[in-house]
C-alpha cells in the first residue's frame, strides 16, 4: 500500500475579534491570511480596518485568541496606522489581560494614538502558532510522500472554501459577524517539509573584552515531527536505492543549514560522542557564513537527534561603548542560525566580562524567565555575570530579534587577570623557594658526620702522600742533576742544563703545594675546627709546605755556593784552590747537611703524625 | 663556591632537559587527536570513560557502591567491587582540581589526555630508577627511551584512557622506591613503596608483577648472601604497608591472604624473619652452637612452612592459579580450554618481529646492558637483570606484555649507550696536572697509581668521532622509527576509519558512531541489545543501552549463550533472546566496506565459546565445508547459511548490487549467493551508512503471525524446529513465512 504523506494545518476560530469595554469597535473590513508554508509553523496575519461606534475615545484594543491555541501561540504583534494611503505603520505594545474566559485568552493592544469616536484606523496583528500542524497519515513508510492536516474541533464545522486557485485556500466573504464567533477549519494537504521542533535550544555565548572575541555555542535537541517510520524500521538498501528518485518527496532530513554571522571563524559541529565530521562551512566577511551539517543518520519523522556548534566571531561588530556614559551595550540575536524550527524552550546565556557592573537587559519580548547569576571559567577570582534569558514556545525566525544587554565594565577589571596569574605563579615560586630551603631532615646539612670527616680525611692522606712521594723525586731528580753537573765539572753547557732541570722541578713543587693545600682545604671545609684530627691534618699539611719549602730554599743556597766555588776554581788561572773559600764551602756544607736532616726529621714526624 | 654554581646549573640544566622530554613524550602522542577528535579512541576505555562520568556526576560513594544495570542484563555488574578504580579516580581528581582552580576542563578531555601526561611522568620515574642504577646522564636516556618507545606508546596515545596508562609510571614509581629503600634501609621509602604499590593495585591487575618480582629480588639477594638490615627493614615495611593497604581495594579484598599469585610475598617474607632471626641467634652463639642449631631447628621450619603451603593449596585452602595465569605458562592452554581468553588477539604469544617494531635499536642493546649490569652487579643491578629475565618471558608469551618490559629495555639499553657515551664523550677530567706528574713519576719510580678519575676517555678526536658519528646516526633513526610506529600503526582510532580518496583526500567513515547514536537517540532507553562482547562498552558508552555481554568478560556461560544466540538458527535463538529481553541485535559487517575486523571474520569464536557452553546446540564442525573450510558463499554450510549472525550480516546484501549484479563479500573474497535471505524472528531497523553496523528489531511474540496467542507461537517455533533440522525444508518454510506476510 502507498501512503501519501500529509500534513494537517488547522485555520482557526477565524476572527480576532475587537471588544473594548468602554467604547466599541466595529471591524469594517477583515481579511484573514494563514501561511503554512513554514515546516509546521502557522502564521496568520490580520488585517482589519477598525472604526470607534462607541461615545468615548478608544485607546486600547482587544484581541481575543481561541484558549485551546493560547498555548500554542508563540508571538503576536500587531501595527496601526491611520486610514490613509502612505501612511506609516506605528508598532503597538501588547499584554496579556487576563486567563482564558469564555473560550478565549484576551491581549490588549495600547494604540499608539487615541481612536475618537467614528474614527478609524487600518489596525495588522500577526501571530505565529506552532505545533498545531499534524501528520496525517501520522505513521508512512520509508519512501512514502509526507501530508499534513490542520485540525479538528470546536463545532460547527465550517462551510466548504469558496475557492481553490493554487496551493490557496480561499473562504468568505462573511458578514455581519459578532465577537467571538467563529469556526474551525482544516486542510490537508500535501507538504514533504520536515516538521523540525527543537524540544530545546540553548545559545550560550562568552564575550572576552582581552581577546575581542564573542564565542558562541548552540545546542540543538532536535526532533522531527513529521510523519513516522512505519515500526520504525529504516532500511539502508531503499534509503541508497531512492537517492536519486527521492528529492523533495520524502521528509526525511539529510542536511541542516545552519547560518552564521558574517566572519564566524573557527567552526565546531559536535555531539555526545565526538566531533561529527561531515560538515562543510563555507566562510564569507560580508554576508552570513554558512554551515551545511548532515546529521549522524537521516532524520526520519519521529526520530531526535541532538548537536551543538561553536564560532567564534569579533567582538567589535556586536559590542559598543556608549562615549557619554561609558557603558558596554552588547547587541546580540536572541535565536537564529536556523529557519522554520519551532523552539520549545528557547534559552539564551550571556556571559559577560568578569569585574561587569550594572547590568540592564532590554527584551523586545516578554521572556519566560530573565535571571543574571555568576559562571567560573579559566583563571576567574570573583566570577563573571551570566545572563539567562529564557522563552518558552519560540520560533526561530520571529525571535530571532536583538536584545541588548549594557553594563560598566571600570578599565582596571582588564588589569585583574594579569595580576592574578602573576600573583598565582611569583605564589608558586615562594612556595619553591621556601621549599628548597627548608630543611625537614634530623641531620643539618651542614654538620658532617664522623664517618664524612674519615672518608674525606682518608682520601686526602693519600693525596697528600701521593705529593709527598713526588715532592721526593723531585728533589732526587734535583741531586741527580747536581751530582752529574759535579761530576762533569759544568762542562759543555753543563750548568746550564742543571739549572734548567731545576727550575723545572722547581715548578713541580710548586704545583705540589697547590694540591697540598688544596687538600688541606677540602678537610677543613668537612671537618673544620670541630674536629680534632681534621684540626692536626690542616696544621700538619701547612707545615709540611713550609718544610718543603725550606729544603728547597735550602738546597738552592748549598748549590749555588757549590756552583760558585767551582766558577772560581775554575776562573783561577792555576786552578789553585782558595783555602780560606774552601773551608767556608765546608762549613756551609755540614750546616746544610745538618738542616736537611733536621727537615727530612721533621717532616717524617708530621707526616707520620697525620698520617695515623 | 665555584663548584656549588656548576652542580646547580646541572640541575636545571636536568630539569630543563626532563621537562623537554616531557614535552616530547605527550606530543608525540598526540597524532590520533590532531589527525581526527579529542575522544576515546578504542573500544575498552568506553567503560572506564562511563565510570569516570559517573564518578564525577554522582561522587566518590556513589561510584563506589555503583551497580551499574546497564551491562551484563540481567546480572548486572557491581561495578566498584569489579573495577580497579585507580585510573578514574586519577581522571576525577585531575578534573575536580583543574575545576576548584577555575580552570573549567572538560572531562572527556581529562580522560583522554591523561595517558599521554601519565608518560612524561613515566620519563621523570625511569630517569630517577635509573639515576640509581647508574648515573644522571644514564636516566636522562633513559627518560628519552621511554618518551618515545612504541612499546610503550601503543598503550598510552591520546584517546586510550587504558589502565596501563597509568600503571606503567606507577610500576617505575614504585621500583624507584624500592631501590631506594633497600640501599638506604629506610623505612620511608619502605612506606612510598607500599603507597606506590598501593596506587598501582588501585590501577592495574599487572600488580600481581610487583609483588612477584620484589620477593624474588630479595629471595635472590638471599641466595647471594647479601642479606642486611637494610634489606631486611625495606623488605618487611613495604610487605606489610602494601599488603594491608592492597586489601582496601574491593577488587582485591583478601586476595594477598589466599590466592596462589600473592604467596610468594609471603613466603619470602617468612623467610626474610627466619633469616633475620639466624643472623641474630648467630651474632649471640658461637659458631659450633650455631651450626647445630641451625641444622636442627632453622631447617625443620623452612621445611613445615613449605609443606604447609603446599598442603594448603591442594587442599584448596590456597586458590589455585586462575586461568589467565596458566596461559603465561603454557601458551596453548587458554587456546583448549579458555576460548575467551584465546579469542582476544593481544593475549596471542608475541611474534618476533613485534619485537623489533615495538623497541627497534632498544632490542640488541638491551642485551648489553644486562652485560653491564652483570659486570657490576650491585643490589640494584641484580633487580634489573631479574625485571630483564621475567619481563621478558612474559613479553615473549602475551603481546601486551610488551609494554612491562619496555622499560626495563629502555633502562638497560640507556645503561649501555650511557658507558659508550661515557667513554666516547666525557671529556677526561683534572688530567693536565696528574698525567705530567704521574709520567714523569713513572719514569723514575715505581709505578705510581693512576688516579681513579683518569681511568677511562679517549683522546683522539678522530677514534672519538668514529664510534659518536654511528652511534648518533643510530639513535636519531631509532626517533625516527618510534615517530613513524606511532604514526602509522598505533595512531588510528578504531571507532572511526579513516580511508583517502583518489585526490589525497581524508574521508572519514563513522558508521559505528551513527549506529550507536541512532540508538542512543531513537530506542526506548531500557531497550537490551545483543551484540558480541567485543562491543559491549562501546554500545553501552555511546548508545547509552543496555547489553547482555561487555569487554569485561568474567562470565563464560553468558558470552556462551550470546554466542549461541547467533550462531544457531533463528527457531532456536528466539527464545533465548526472548528470555533476555533483547530488543536490538547488532552485528559488524564489513563486507560491503571490505572492514575485515567484522563479526564473520570473529564468528568462529563465538561457535567455540558457544559450544563450550551448549554442545548440543552448537558445533563447531557444521559450520566448515566437507573440505574443512570456512566459507560464506554459495558452499557454505546449512548451520552456516541458517545462522542469525550470517543472515543478519547478509539480509539483503544481495539487493545493493542490483537485480543483474553479482554480491561480492570484499573482506572473505567470497561471491555471495542471490537468492534472497528471509528473516522471521526481526526486522532490519538500521543499518549504517556503510552497512559496517546492522541492527535488527526482535519480533514481538504476537507480531509472528498467525495468532495473538502466545501459546500458538510457542507452537509454531516447535513445528520449524523440527522442520529446520532438514536443510530441504528451509526454502518450503520461508514461503509460508511470506504467504504469512
Amino acid at each position: 500500500m502507498k501512503t501519501v504523506s500529509l500534513l494537517v494545518g488547522l485555520l482557526f476560530a477565524l476572527f480576532a475579534v475587537a471588544v473594548q469595554a468602554t467604547a466599541d469597535f466595529t471591524n469594517e473590513n477583515v481579511l484573514r491570511t494563514i501561511d503554512l508554508t513554514g515546516n509546521g509553523i502557522v502564521r496568520s496575519k490580520v488585517s482589519a480596518k477598525i472604526a470607534n461606534s462607541g461615545k468615548t475615545t478608544a485607546s486600547a484594543y482587544l484581541i481575543l485568541v481561541d484558549a485551546d491555541l493560547a498555548d500554542n501561540l508563540s508571538y503576536i504583534a500587531a501595527t496601526i496606522r491611520p486610514d490613509s494611503k502612505d501612511s506609516e505603520a506605528i508598532p503597538l505594545s501588547i499584554d496579556a489581560v487576563s486567563d482564558p474566559k469564555n473560550g478565549f485568552v484576551t491581549y490588549s493592544a495600547a494604540l499608539a494614538y487615541p481612536l475618537n469616536p467614528g474614527k478609524s484606523a487600518i489596525i495588522e496583528i500577526s501571530f505565529v502558532y506552532t505545533q498545531v500542524v499534524r501528520p496525517l497519515p501520522k505513521v508512512i513508510d520509508q519512501n512514502d510522500e509526507h501530508l499534513s492536516s490542520g485540525s479538528e474541533t470546536h463545532p460547527p464545522v465550517g462551510p466548504e472554501p469558496i475557492q481553490k486557485k493554487g496551493s490557496s485556500v480561499l473562504y468568505g466573504p462573511y458578514i455581519d459577524i459578532p465577537a467571538g464567533q467563529g469556526f474551525v477549519a482544516s486542510v490537508h494537504y500535501k507538504d514533504n517539509k520536515p516538521i523540525l521542533v527543537a524540544k530545546t535550544l540553548s545559545r550560550e555565548l562568552e564575550l572576552s573584552h582581552w581577546g575581542s572575541n564573542l564565542d558562541v555555542t548552540e545546542y540543538y535537541d532536535l526532533f522531527h515531527r513529521g510523519a513516522e517510520l512505519r515500526n520504525k524500521l529504516f532500511s539502508r538498501v531503499d534509503f541508497q536505492f531512492a537517492a536519486h528518485t527521492r528529492g523533495s518527496r520524502s521528509n526525511v532530513v539529510e542536511h541542516l543549514r545552519v547560518i552564521l554571522p558574517p566572519k564566524a571563524s573557527h567552526v565546531y559541529y559536535r555531539d555526545d560522542i565526538g566531533n561529527v565530521s561531515t560538515s562543510n562551512f563555507r566562510k564569507s566577511l560580508t554576508h552570513d557564513s554558512i554551515m551545511d551539517i548532515k546529521p549522524r543518520y537521516p532524520l526520519y519523522g519521529g526520530w531526535k537527534y541532538n548537536w551543538h556548534h561553536t564560532y567564534d566571531v569579533p567582538l567589535n561588530d556586536y559590542l559598543k561603548k556608549d562615549i557619554k556614559t561609558g557603558r558596554y551595550v552588547l547587541q546580540v540575536l536572541f535565536l537564529g542560525s536556523m529557519k522554520n524550527i519551532t523552539v520549545e524552550d528557547a534559552k539564551l546565556k550571556v556571559v559577560l566580562p568578569e569585574g561587569a557592573l550594572n547590568i540592564q537587559i532590554s527584551t523586545p519580548f516578554t521572556p519566560t524567565s530573565q535571571i543574571v547569576s555568576r559562571f567560573y571559567t579559566n583563571l576567574d577570582t570573583i566570577g563573571r555575570p551570566m545572563v539567562i534569558i529564557e522563552k518558552h514556545n519560540a520560533v526561530a525566525d520571529e525571535y530571532a530579534v536583538p536584545i541588548q544587554i549594557s553594563y560598566n565594565y571600570p578599565s582596571k577589571e582588564l588589569y585583574r587577570k594579569p595580576l592574578v596569574v602573576s600573583a598565582a605563579v611569583f605564589g608558586l615560586l615562594l612556595l619553591g623557594i621556601a621549599y628548597a630551603r627548608l630543611d625537614l631532615s634530623l641531620v643539618r646539612d651542614g654538620e658532617n658526620t664522623a664517618a664524612d670527616i674519615e672518608a674525606v680525611l682518608s682520601a686526602q692522606r693519600e693525596e697528600v702522600t701521593k705529593v709527598v712521594t713526588l715532592a721526593k723525586s723531585a728533589f732526587d731528580t734535583i741531586d741527580e742533576g747536581f751530582e752529574q753537573f759535579r761530576a762533569t765539572r759544568g762542562k759543555n753547557g753543563g750548568l746550564k742544563a742543571f739549572e734548567a732541570g731545576r727550575t723545572e722541578q722547581k715548578e713541580k713543587l710548586d704545583r705540589c703545594y697547590a694540591r697540598i693545600r688544596k687538600a688541606g682545604q677540602k678537610v677543613n671545609v668537612v671537618g673544620g675546627s670541630s674536629n680534632d684530627e681534621s684540626k692536626d691534618f690542616v696544621k700538619g699539611v701547612e707545615q709540611i709546605e713550609k718544610l718543603v719549602k725550606e729544603k728547597f730554599t735550602k738546597l738552592a743556597g748549598y748549590q749555588d755556593a757549590v756552583v760558585q766555588f767551582l766558577d772560581e776554581i775554575s776562573a783561577a788561572v792555576d786552578g789553585a784552590v782558595d783555602a780560606k773559600k774552601k773551608e767556608v764551602l765546608q762549613a756551609k756544607v755540614v750546616a746544610f747537611e745538618a738542616n736537611k736532616k733536621d727537615i727530612d726529621a721533621k717532616l717524617t714526624a708530621i707526616f707520620e703524625r697525620i698520617e695515623v | 663556591m665555584g663548584t656549588a654554581k656548576t652542580a646547580a646549573d646541572a640541575v636545571w640544566l636536568r630539569v630543563v632537559i626532563l621537562v623537554t622530554i616531557g614535552i616530547l613524550a605527550v606530543s608525540s602522542r598526540l597524532f590520533s587527536v590532531i589527525r581526527f577528535e579529542s575522544v576515546i579512541h578504542e573500544f575498552d576505555p568506553w567503560f572506564n570513560y562511563r565510570s569516570t562520568m559517573h564518578l564525577v556526576n554522582k561522587g566518590f560513594y556513589e561510584f563506589l557502591n555503583w551497580f551499574d544495570d546497564f551491562s551484563w542484563y540481567p546480572l548486572g555488574r557491581v561495578v566498584g567491587g569489579t573495577v580497579y578504580p585507580g585510573i578514574m579516580i586519577t581522571a576525577g581528581a585531575a578534573h575536580w582540581i583543574m575545576n576548584k582552580l577555575n580552570f573549567p576542563v572538560d572531562i572527556r578531555n581529562v580522560c583522554v589526555f591523561l595517558a599521554p601526561f601519565f608518560s612524561a611522568f613515566t620519563a621523570v620515574a625511569c630517569y630517577l630508577l635509573t639515576t640509581e642504577i647508574k648515573d644522571a646522564s644514564a636516566g636522562l636516556l633513559a627518560a628519552a627511551f621511554i618518551g618515545i618507545a612504541p612499546g610503550y606508546i601503543s598503550r598510552s596515545v591520546a584517546g586510550s584512557y587504558d589502565n596501563e596508562g597509568i600503571a606503567i609510571f606507577l610500576l617505575m614509581i614504585t621500583f624507584y622506591c624500592w631501590l631506594k629503600a633497600f640501599k638506604l634501609g629506610s623505612s620511608l621509602w619502605g612506606g612510598l613503596t607500599a603507597l606506590f604499590y598501593f596506587y598501582m593495585v588501585s590501577a592495574w591487575g599487572g600488580y600481581v608483577f610487583i609483588i612477584n618480582l620484589i620477593p624474588l629480588h630479595v629471595f635472590a639477594l638471599l641466595l647471594m648472601g647479601r642479606f642486611s638490615a637494610r634489606l631486611y627493614v625495606s623488605y618487611s615495611t613495604f610487605y606489610v604497608i602494601g599488603t594491608l593497604s592492597s586489601m582496601e581495594i574491593p577488587f582485591v579484598g583478601f586476595q594477598p591472604t589466599w590466592t596462589s599469585e600473592h604467596m610468594a610475598a609471603l613466603g619470602v617474607f617468612g623467610l626474610v624473619q627466619i633469616v633475620a632471626f639466624v643472623e641474630m641467634i648467630r651474632s649471640h652463639l658461637s659458631a659450633q652452637e650455631f651450626k647445630s642449631l641451625f641444622h636442627g631447628l632453622i631447617a625443620a621450619i623452612g621445611a613445615a612452612g613449605v609443606a604447609g603451603v603446599v598442603a594448603l593449596v591442594a587442599s584448596g585452602k590456597i586458590a589455585p592459579f586462575t586461568g589467565r595465569f596458566y596461559s603465561l605458562w603454557d601458551t596453548g592452554y587458554a587456546k583448549k580450554y579458555i576460548p575467551i581468553i584465546a579469542s582476544v588477539s593481544e593475549h596471542q604469544p608475541t611474534a618476533w618481529p613485534s619485537f623489533f617494531f615495538d623497541l627497534q635499536l632498544l632490542m640488541p642493546l638491551f642485551p648489553a646492558g644486562i652485560y653491564f649490569c652483570f659486570q657490576e652487579l650491585r643490589d640494584e643491578h641484580v633487580f634489573i637483570i631479574l625485571y630483564a629475565v621475567t619481563g621478558s618471558y612474559f613479553a615473549s608469551v602475551m603481546v601486551r606484555l610488551i609494554l612491562t618490559l619496555t622499560p626495563c629495555v629502555c633502562i638497560a639499553s640507556a645503561f649501555a649507550i650511557s658507558k659508550i657515551l661515557d667513554i666516547y664523550i666525557a671529556p677526561p677530567k683534572d688530567i693536565p696536572n696528574d698525567e705530567e706528574y704521574d709520567a714523569t713519576a713513572n719514569t723514575k719510580d715505581k709505578k705510581i697509581e693512576r688516579s681513579k678519575t683518569i681511568s677511562f676517555g679517549i683522546h683522539e678526536i678522530d677514534t672519538r668521532l668514529s664510534v659518536l658519528i654511528p652511534m648518533t646516526l643510530v639513535l636519531v633513526l631509532f626517533a625516527w622509527h618510534c615517530t613513524w610506529v606511532t604514526s602509522n600503526a598505533y595512531s588510528s582510532p578504531s571507532i572511526v576509519l579513516a580511508s583517502q580518496g583518489r585526490d589525497g583526500s581524508q574521508h572519514i567513515i563513522d558508521d559505528f558512531r551513527e549506529a550507536y547514536y541512532w540508538l542512543r537517540q531513537n530506542s526506548a532507553p531500557n531497550d537490551k541489545i545483543l551484540s558480541w562482547w567485543d562491543y559491549g562498552y562501546q554500545i553501552t558508552g555511546m548508545a547509552n543501552r543496555t547489553v547482555l555481554v561487555d569487554n569485561n568478560t568474567w562470565n563464560n556461560t553468558h558470552i556462551a549463550t550470546v554466542g549461541k544466540a547467533m550462531s544457531c538458527s533463528e527457531d532456536v535463538s528466539y527464545p533465548v533472546m526472548r528470555r533476555h529481553d533483547v530488543k536490538f541485535v547488532l552485528v559488524i559487517f564489513g563486507a560491503v566496506l571490505g572492514y575485515s575486523g567484522d563479526d564473520i571474520n570473529k564468528f568462529l569464536w563465538m561457535v567455540r565459546i558457544g559450544e563450550g557452553v551448549y554442545p548440543n546446540d552448537v558445533n563447531e564442525r557444521k559450520f566448515f565445508t566437507d573440505r574443512g573450510e570456512y566459507r560464506v558463499d554459495e558452499s557454505a554450510t546449512p548451520t552456516m547459511k541458517n545462522s542469525i549472525m550470517y543472515k543478519a550480516s547478509y539480509y539483503r546484501f544481495h539487493e545493493l548490487y542490483g537485480p543483474n549484479g553479482s554480491p561480492y563479500d570484499r573482506v572473505r573474497n567470497q561471491a555471495i549467493p542471490k537468492k534472497p535471505i528471509s528473516l522471521h524472528i526481526m526486522d532490519e531497523a538500521f543499518t549504517s551508512e556503510n552497512f559496517i553496523v546492522r541492527i535488527y528489531q526482535v519480533k514481538d511474540l504476537d507480531n509472528l503471525g498467525r495468532s495473538l496467542n502466545a501459546a500458538a507461537s510457542f507452537g509454531k517455533t516447535k513445528r520449524k524446529k523440527r522442520i529446520s533440522a532438514k536443510p530441504v525444508a528451509v526454502g518450503k518454510h520461508r514461503n509460508i513465512d511470506e504467504d504469512e506476510d
